[in-house]
């Protein structure tokens, strides 16, 4: 699709400054912080960001999945289809969750339950949000095995996870989220857990589910290189803050973040000349309890001047054309840098 | 992937079988199969007792009075003449029917409560562990002494008192696997396909509690077998004449110096029982454990 295409696809989910802060032992952590996005039917959003930057803590909030206890705040608003999250009662949100909205975990090791069949847990949504009787669930379960690629799909379908392979169950986990046909996929890390050759077949897999089922997918990574080639809009996370979000095209022939850059530029590239030392992001990630006014990339920032030590740089439009007042419901190039890049980087995505 | 063969339809009893291996296949050792043998044993003498061909165990026969093992009956007399083989089967029912009842009593109220608190947290938790805490400060001989006092010496009666105390127990070890359950990505996993509260508990939590809950049951039977014969020792049991083991041991302490089979013989039985018992209990939780750990 074209991104004059994507305009035209109904809006799919809307987040607009949803900040949620959370108590642990430790104090108050502030996992997100005014963070705004929209997705439209069919679209794939990257998340980048370092572990703990709130990825993880942002997406489990979307479906309220965060245990009630823990939230102590929650602004901001979430809408799916037209229907607010915060206003749905928690039965309401049951028949939305796994019917509407599915979510992929990192680490497939976990995600199934060691003591159920494959088949009682692909069959369990169908039954539950479709109605489907147990030897229809049955059924519905092997086709859906096939589809995510499970070979003899009809005599796996009785095994435990414990007898499938790490890539196997990550399948049954994609199989099981898309059993009902949700408009909108969550995979949080869905490759971290796996190896290397493993992670491209399961991305691979997503990818053209995602097509032919025109869903919206919400894809959340630590690695730039996984995004690149898969979304059509980026968002870079830093200390529960988003910093830049753009068309992929754009993030990577212009990039105006500073974090951004560091993240692209530490990424190894294969036509380096051996020996060629990893440019790391010197410093550590903030701690997300208590935190400093001004940028929390600051710290860490080659660019950093006073005024980035002081005040929290506002999200702006990379490319102003009437004023820099960031449109409801955008997906232009914005960033939240006082001193934004500008020079282009060396080479091109990978 | 080659594809493996397998085969397409496999009979109930086939499966049944497989997963039968499964759990039990390798790995026990004769030890362990030795101690079933003799829990199956003790398990058809208290539930076919009254069809065996056996003297009663209630008819005094002055004559065999103290007689030893092997004297014209095969484990000898007590001290009123009444055949002590045929007592000891009798007396297996009273073990273990005190035995499954107080253990099903503690893993059903102490486990249901201890998941909904591992599950739930919050002030039904803090209340539920503060209570429990008073149970166990309580000492537990004088605690049941009180119940059966109160509640009456019928077999149910002491079943219900001694399940009583194991509730604790049973609260404790579900709690604490409900909290490592609950902290596991499939809970999550099923939370986000929508699954509702009750669904989670019944389907994604139970599961996993139960198996070490059962293993752990293996062993407090045996334990509560020891406690039965120990209430059953200071007269507190299920009333005379009816035979159990513990009794019999109290009845004996009397002839200890002349006739010391009477108090010996189902001093070893039980003796065996509960070993035989901890042995498998400890066995089976030690497969689950594995399992655990593996997965």
């Amino acid at each position: 699709m074209t991104p004059a295409e994507h305009k035209e696809q109904p809006l799919l989910l809307d987040v607009r400054n949803l900040t949620i802060r959370l108590n642990s032992a430790v104090g108050l952590v502030h996992a997100v912080e005014d963070v705004s996005f929209v997705l439209r039917e069919g679209q794939t959003l990257g998340i980048v960001g370092e572990s703990g930057s709130g990825k993880s803590v942002m997406a489990r909030s979307l479906m309220n999945l965060l245990p009630r206890r823990s939230v102590t705040q929650r602004q901001g608003s979430v809408v799916l289809s037209g229907r607010k999250i915060s206003a749905l009662s928690e039965r309401d949100l049951q028949k939305l969750r796994g019917a509407q909205v599915a979510m992929i975990f990192q680490d497939p090791m976990t995600a199934l339950n060691p003591v159920l069949t494959i088949c009682v847990q692909v069959s369990e949504p169908l039954q539950q949000h479709l109605g489907l009787s147990k030897s229809a669930a049955r059924q519905r379960a092997i086709e859906l095995l096939d589809a995510v690629g499970i070979p003899d799909a009809a005599s796996r379908v009785d095994q435990y996870p414990h007898q499938l392979s790490g890539g196997m169950r990550q399948r049954v986990v994609i199989a099981i989220a898309l059993a009902c046909d949700p408009a909108l996929l969550i995979a949080d890390e869905p490759t971290t857990a796996l190896d290397v050759t493993v992670q491209k077949q399961i991305l691979d897999l997503l990818s053209r589910l995602q097509t032919q089922r025109r869903m919206g997918m919400l894809l959340i990574t630590h690695d730039l290189g996984v995004v690149a080639s898969r979304a059509d809009i980026i968002a870079v996370m830093y200390a529960g803050r988003l910093v830049e979000l753009a068309p992929a095209a754009t993030l990577f022939s212009a990039m105006r973040h500073p974090y951004t850059e560091a993240l692209f530029n530490s990424i190894p590239r294969i036509t380096d000349p051996s020996h060629t030392r990893l440019q790391a992001i010197p410093g550590r990630p903030p701690q997300l309890h208590n935190p400093a006014p001004g940028c929390a990339f600051a710290p860490r920032c080659q660019y950093a001047q006073q005024r980035c030590h002081r005040e929290t740089p506002p999200v702006v439009l990379s490319e102003p054309s009437v004023s820099s007042v960031v449109p409801v419901g955008h997906t232009e190039h914005v960033h939240a840098c006082f001193f934004p890049v500008t020079r282009p980087v060396a080479g091109g995505a990978n | 992937m080659p594809a493996k063969k397998h085969p397409k339809i496999e009979s109930r009893a086939q499966k049944f079988a497989r997963a039968l291996q499964q759990v039990f296949g390798r790995g026990f050792g004769p030890g362990f199969w030795l101690a079933v043998f003799w829990l199956v044993i003790v398990a058809f003498c208290a539930i076919f007792a009254d069809w065996l061909p056996l003297r009663d165990p209630l008819d005094p026969v002055i004559a065999n009075r103290l007689n030893g093992p092997l004297s014209g009956s095969l484990l000898g007399a007590d001290g009123l003449g009444r055949d002590i083989f045929s007592r000891l089967v009798h007396g297996a029912r009273v073990s273990v029917v005190i035995g499954l009842t107080a253990v099903s009593i503690g893993m059903i109220v102490g486990g249901a409560s201890g998941i909904i608190a591992g599950y739930f947290r919050g002030h039904f938790e803090r209340a539920l562990m503060a209570v429990l805490d008073v149970i166990l400060a309580f000492p537990w001989l004088v605690l049941l002494l009180a119940l059966v006092a109160f509640i009456g010496q019928s077999l149910f009666a002491i079943s219900v008192a001694i399940g009583f105390l194991w509730i604790p127990a049973y609260a404790r070890v579900a709690r604490a696997n409900t909290l490592s359950v609950v902290q596991r990505e499939y809970v999550l996993a099923a939370k986000a396909m929508g699954a509702s509260t009750s669904r989670i508990l019944l389907r994604e939590v139970l599961p996993n509690v139960i198996f070490p809950l059962l293993a752990y049951g293996l062993v407090a039977m045996g334990l509560v077998i020891i406690v039965e014969s120990a209430l059953a020792f200071l007269g507190l049991s299920v009333e005379a004449p009816q035979p159990t083991w513990g009794g019999m041991i109290s009845e004996g302490k009397r002839h200890l110096a002349t006739a010391v089979h009477v108090a010996l013989i189902p001093s070893i039985t039980m003796f065996v029982t509960v070993l035989s018992l901890n042995f498998v209990g400890d066995r089976v939780r030690s497969r689950f454990d594995v399992k655990e750990s593996n997965l």
